[in-house]
C-alpha cells in the first residue's frame, strides 16, 4: 500500500465515522437548559426539574445538568432525588465543588447520621489519584502526550541518527510514559472500573431486612430518604445494600435509584 | 414538749411485746379513721414562741396523701414537721394512730383561726375542726402550765434566758446614708447550736451582709442586772434608697439548747429513748424572735451638685495615668479612684469628658467595701483604657463628683487634678476603629444553579466510544506507517549499492568456498580452482564495489594497495588467483590433499582480506 493510498483511506475513514456519529443537535438542549435555569431563577422549581429533566431524556448529561437538577428538586423539597443527582454530577466530575457543598448540607439534613468505615490508606491513594484531575484536562493530556509520542516516532524515523531525531526519541520517551500512566487513569475513569454500584434512598422510610422477604419479623434496621447505599447483589425485586458504616440487608429495589 | 411523744412511743413498744406474746390474735384491726387537730403546748402563745399543730389520724397508719395546712404565714413562720406513729392493745382490741406534728413560730400579736382542712387517710377524707390561737406579748408560764402541752418531763426555755436583739446604728438616716443593723443572741442557757428561721428582706434599703465570718465571737455582758453569753451572729450594712418610714421585719432563730432533766427518774424509758438524755441532759430546740425595727430615712436637702455620686459621708477622688507620654494608637491607662465613707459602691462610673480624638474603653471597676464605725467605707476604682489617635498636648481634664458631707450638713464637690498627656507618631487614619472579625455565616443555603450554557455529552457514551477519539489515536499511528514509508523510499532512492554489497560480501564468498570443499573430493580439478577463484575475486569485487566480470588480477591489485590493504596480503592474492588460472589447465584428478591446503590457504587470505578492507 503505497503512502497516497493510506491517506486515502485514512480521510474515507474519518468522513465515515464523523457521519455516523455526529449526536443530535446540541442548540435545541442548551435552549432547554436555559429555560430550566430562568424557571429556576423565577422560584418555579418544579418546572425547572421537567425542563433539565427532558434534556436527560432526550439522551444528553453533563455535570452541571445534574447539579442545577439537584438543585431544583433541594428547592422543591425533594431531599432524596436532590442528593442523587448531585451524586450523579460528581460521578461525571468528581470535583465539582458546588455539588460537593451542597451534598454537605443536604447530608445534615437526612435522617440518617451515618459514620462511614475507615478506608485502607493505599485504596485512598488509589483513589486520589484517579480522581485528581478533572476529565477534560485529563483528556486533553493523554492527548498530548500521545501526539507527542507520534511526532518522536516520525522525527526519529525520518531524522535518523541526527540531533532531531535523538529528541525525538526522547519525546517519544517521555510521551509514552505519560500516555501509560494518564491513560490507564482515564480508562479507569471512563469504564468506572472499581466503581461500586451505589444508590440512594428515595422513599421517607425503609425497612431494611436479613433476607429478601416482606416479612417485619425480618427487619433489622430502618434508613431514611437521603442515605447513600452500595448495592452488592439482586434478587428479583430485592437488592443487597450496605450502607457506608457496613451495616447490611435487603431492601425492594423500588425504594431507591441508583446514581 | 418532747415526753410525750417518749411516753407514746414505750407504750407502743410494750403494746407490741404484749401483741408479740400471742395474748391479740384475734384483734379487731378494721377500724373507723378518725381525725383530730390539736395545739400544743396550749392555744397560747408568746410571740417568737414555738407552737406545734398536731394532726392525729387513728384507725389507720396510712397517709393516702400529707394534709394540705392552711397557709398560717399571716401570723406564723414554719420551722418543720415530724411524725410519730403508735400502736395500742386493750383488752385484745388493737389501735393505731398516726400523729403529725407541724412546727411554727408565732410572729404576731392577736387571736387567729387555723380554719378546718381536710385529711385523706386510710382511703377516706375526715376534716379536722377549726382552732383558735392567742398569741400574747407576754408568754404564759411555761413548766407544765398550759393545757394539752406536754407534762414538763424537760424543763422548757424562758424568754428571758434566750432571745435575738437587733440594733442599728442609727435610727434617723439620710437617704443614701448607711447604717449598720446587728442581730446578737443573748441566752443564759446553754446552746449547742442555732439555724434562722426568718430572713427577712429589708424593703427598701440596699443591703449586704457584712457578717464577721467564722464562728461568732461569743462574750460575757450583762443586760437588765442579768449576765448573759452573747455573739453578733447577723451583721447587715444597709443603704437607704428612698426617703420615708422603713420598718424591718424581726429575724427568727431557732436554737438547739441543751438542758438539764429536771427528774430523771420519772420516766425510765426517757433515757433510752429520747433524743438525747446523756448525763441526764436533754437536747430541746427553742425558737425566738428578733424585735422589729423602724428607721426613719429623711430625704437630703435641695442643691445637689452635679454629677452627683450618691455618697453621704466623705469622699477623695485621684486620677492617674500609667505613663505621661504615649505614640499615637497606643493605649494608656488612666486610673480614677474614689475613697471615702458612705456608700461608695453605688458610685456610677465617671463621665471623663476626653477630647474626641480618644477611643476609650469600657472600665474595668474594682471595689472593696467596709464596716466602718457607724457606717460604710471603702474604694472604688475604674480602670479606663485610652487610645490616642492623635498626635500633640492633650489634657485629660478634672473629674468631679458631688456628695453629701453628712458631717458638716453641707453638699461638697471632690475634684480630680487635671492630667497631661504628651502623643507622639503621626495621625494614621488607619483600621483602628474598624474591629475586624470572621465572616459569620448568618444563614445556610445550597449554592446556586450554574447559568449560561452547560457541556452537555451524550449520556452513557464513554469517551471509547466517539469517533474523535478513534481518529485522534489513529491518525499519529497513520502519521507514523507514513514515515516508516517514506524512509524506505528514500533508502531505495538513495540506493546504496556498494552498502548492500559490502554487507552481503562475507556471506557470499563463504558460500562459494563451502562450493569448492565439496568439489575438492571430485575428480573435476579445473571447476574447484575455479571457484576458489570465483569466491576471492567475488569477495573482493563486492567489498570494494567492483563489477566482478572481467577483473583483471593487475587491476584487483592496484585497487587492494589503494584502499591501504598490506602488500603481503596484496601479493598472496595474486599468487592465488594466479595459481587458479594456472590449475584451469591441469588434468583431470589430481592430488586431494594438495586441494585441501590450497582451500585452507584461500579461506585464511579471505579473513585477512575481510579485515583488513574493513579497516
Amino acid at each position: 500500500m503505497s503512502a497516497r493510498d493510506l491517506r486515502m483511506v485514512c480521510w474515507l475513514a474519518l468522513v465515515a465515522v464523523l457521519a455516523t456519529t455526529m449526536p443530535a443537535p446540541v442548540h435545541s438542549q442548551q435552549e432547554l437548559f436555559e429555560q430550566g435555569n430562568q424557571l429556576y431563577q423565577q422560584g418555579d422549581f418544579a418546572g425547572a426539574v421537567e425542563a433539565y429533566r427532558a434534556v436527560r431524556t432526550a439522551g444528553w448529561e453533563g455535570a452541571d445538568l445534574h447539579y442545577n437538577l439537584g438543585n431544583a428538586h433541594f428547592k422543591a423539597g425533594e431531599l432524596g432525588r436532590a442528593i442523587l443527582e448531585w451524586e450523579r454530577a460528581l460521578v461525571l466530575e468528581p470535583g465539582h465543588a458546588d455539588a460537593l457543598a451542597n451534598l454537605g448540607l443536604a447530608r445534615s439534613l437526612t435522617a440518617d447520621a451515618v459514620e462511614p468505615l475507615p478506608r485502607f490508606w493505599l485504596f485512598q491513594l488509589v483513589s486520589w489519584w484517579v480522581h485528581l484531575l478533572p476529565r477534560s484536562i485529563l483528556i486533553a493530556l493523554v492527548a498530548g502526550a500521545w501526539l507527542a509520542l507520534a511526532t518522536g516516532v516520525v522525527a526519529r524515523v525520518l531524522a535518523g541518527v541526527t540531533q532531531v531525531g535523538v529528541w525525538g526519541g526522547r519525546l517519544a520517551l517521555i510521551g509514552g510514559a505519560v500516555v501509560m500512566v494518564l491513560g490507564v487513569n482515564l480508562l479507569v475513569r471512563e469504564f468506572g472500573i472499581g466503581r461500586p454500584d451505589r444508590a440512594v434512598v428515595l422513599a421517607d422510610v425503609v425497612s431494611v431486612r436479613s433476607a429478601p422477604a416482606a416479612d417485619d419479623d425480618l427487619t433489622l434496621f430502618e434508613i431514611h430518604e437521603g442515605t447513600r447505599v452500595r448495592v452488592d447483589q439482586r434478587a428479583g425485586a430485592w437488592a443487597e445494600v450496605v450502607l457506608d458504616d457496613g451495616k447490611v440487608g435487603w431492601v425492594s429495589t423500588d425504594v431507591f435509584e441508583e446514581i | 414538749m418532747r415526753s410525750a411523744p417518749d411516753r407514746r412511743r414505750s407504750v407502743m413498744l410494750l403494746a407490741a411485746c404484749v401483741g408479740a406474746l400471742g395474748l391479740g390474735p384475734t384483734a379487731a384491726w378494721a377500724q373507723d379513721v378518725g381525725v383530730r387537730a390539736y395545739l400544743s403546748p396550749g392555744t397560747t402563745v408568746g410571740v417568737g414562741r414555738p407552737f406545734v399543730l398536731n394532726v392525729e389520724v387513728t384507725g389507720t397508719q396510712s397517709l393516702t396523701e400529707d394534709p394540705e395546712l392552711p397557709d398560717l404565714g399571716d401570723f406564723a413562720q414554719f420551722l418543720g414537721s415530724g411524725r410519730q406513729s403508735s400502736m395500742q392493745m386493750v383488752n385484745g382490741r388493737t389501735s393505731v394512730s398516726l400523729t403529725i406534728q407541724y412546727r411554727f413560730q408565732a410572729l404576731r400579736e392577736g387571736t387567729f383561726e387555723i380554719p378546718a382542712f381536710p385529711v385523706r387517710a386510710g382511703g377516706q377524707t375526715r376534716r379536722t375542726e377549726p382552732l383558735r390561737i392567742t398569741v400574747t406579748a407576754t408568754p404564759p408560764p411555761q413548766g407544765g402550765g398550759a393545757p394539752g402541752a406536754a407534762p414538763s418531763g424537760a424543763p422548757a426555755v424562758g424568754a428571758e434566758d434566750l432571745f435575738v436583739t437587733a440594733e442599728a446604728t442609727k435610727s434617723r438616716v439620710l437617704d443614701g446614708e448607711p447604717l449598720v443593723v446587728e442581730y446578737r443572741l443573748w441566752t443564759r442557757v446553754d446552746v449547742s447550736s442555732y439555724n434562722f428561721t426568718r430572713l427577712p428582706e429589708p424593703r427598701g434599703f440596699w443591703a449586704q451582709d457584712v457578717t464577721p465570718t467564722g464562728q461568732p465571737q461569743v462574750e460575757q455582758l450583762t443586760r437588765n442586772g442579768q449576765q448573759y453569753t452573747t455573739a453578733v451572729i447577723r451583721r447587715l450594712a444597709l443603704v437607704p434608697t428612698g426617703a420615708g418610714e422603713r420598718a424591718l421585719e424581726p429575724l427568727g432563730v431557732e436554737a438547739q439548747v441543751r438542758v438539764r432533766r429536771q427528774d430523771p427518774f420519772r420516766d425510765p424509758f426517757g433515757d433510752f429513748f429520747g433524743r438525747s438524755s446523756l448525763f441526764g441532759s436533754t437536747v430541746v430546740p427553742a425558737a425566738v424572735l428578733s424585735n422589729p425595727l423602724t428607721i426613719a430615712v429623711e430625704p437630703l436637702p435641695a442643691g445637689r451638685p452635679e454629677p452627683f455620686s450618691g455618697v453621704v459621708g466623705r469622699l477623695t477622688l485621684t486620677a492617674e495615668l500609667d505613663r505621661d507620654s504615649v505614640a499615637t494608637n497606643e493605649a494608656v491607662t488612666l486610673t480614677v479612684r474614689a475613697r471615702g465613707e458612705g456608700h461608695i459602691r453605688g458610685i456610677p462610673n465617671p463621665t471623663l469628658g476626653l477630647p474626641s480624638d480618644f477611643e476609650v474603653f469600657p472600665p474595668e471597676v474594682t471595689e472593696s467595701v467596709r464596716p466602718f464605725g457607724p457606717g460604710l467605707s471603702g474604694e472604688k476604682t475604674f480602670e479606663y483604657v485610652l487610645i490616642p489617635r492623635a498626635p500633640g498636648q492633650r489634657q485629660i481634664p478634672a473629674i468631679t463628683f458631688g456628695y453629701y458631707d453628712s458631717g458638716a450638713g453641707a453638699y461638697r464637690t471632690a475634684v480630680t487634678e487635671p492630667l497631661a498627656l504628651t502623643v507622639s507618631g503621626t495621625a494614621i487614619e488607619g483600621p483602628g476603629r474598624i474591629t475586624r472579625g470572621g465572616v459569620a455565616q448568618l444563614r445556610e443555603d445550597i449554592r446556586f444553579i450554574h447559568l449560561g450554557s452547560a457541556s452537555l455529552r451524550p449520556a452513557g457514551r464513554v469517551l471509547f466510544d466517539t469517533a474523535a477519539f478513534w481518529i485522534f489515536a489513529l491518525l499519529p499511528l497513520a502519521g507514523i506507517v507514513g514515515a516508516v514509508a517514506l524512509r524506505r523510499h528514500r533508502d531505495l532512492l538513495e540506493g546504496d549499492v556498494a552498502y548492500a554489497r559490502g554487507r552481503r560480501a562475507g556471506r557470499v564468498a563463504r558460500k562459494r568456498l563451502a562450493e569448492a570443499r565439496k568439489l575438492s573430493a571430485g575428480t573435476d580439478v579445473r571447476a574447484f580452482y575455479a571457484e576458489v577463484a570465483r569466491a576471492l575475486r567475488g569477495l573482493v569485487a563486492d567489498r570494494l564495489n567492483l563489477a566482478e566480470a572481467g577483473l583483471q588480477i593487475s587491476e584487483l591489485a592496484a585497487r587492494l594497495t589503494e584502499r591501504g590493504v598490506d602488500a603481503g596480503t596484496v601479493g598472496e592474492v595474486r599468487a592465488v588467483l594466479e595459481h587458479c588460472d594456472r590449475q584451469r589447465f591441469a588434468p583431470p584428478g589430481g592430488d586431494t590433499m594438495e586441494k585441501e591446503r590450497f582451500l585452507e590457504r584461500a579461506a585464511t587470505l579471505m579473513s585477512a582480506l575481510d579485515r583488513e578492507i574493513k579497516r
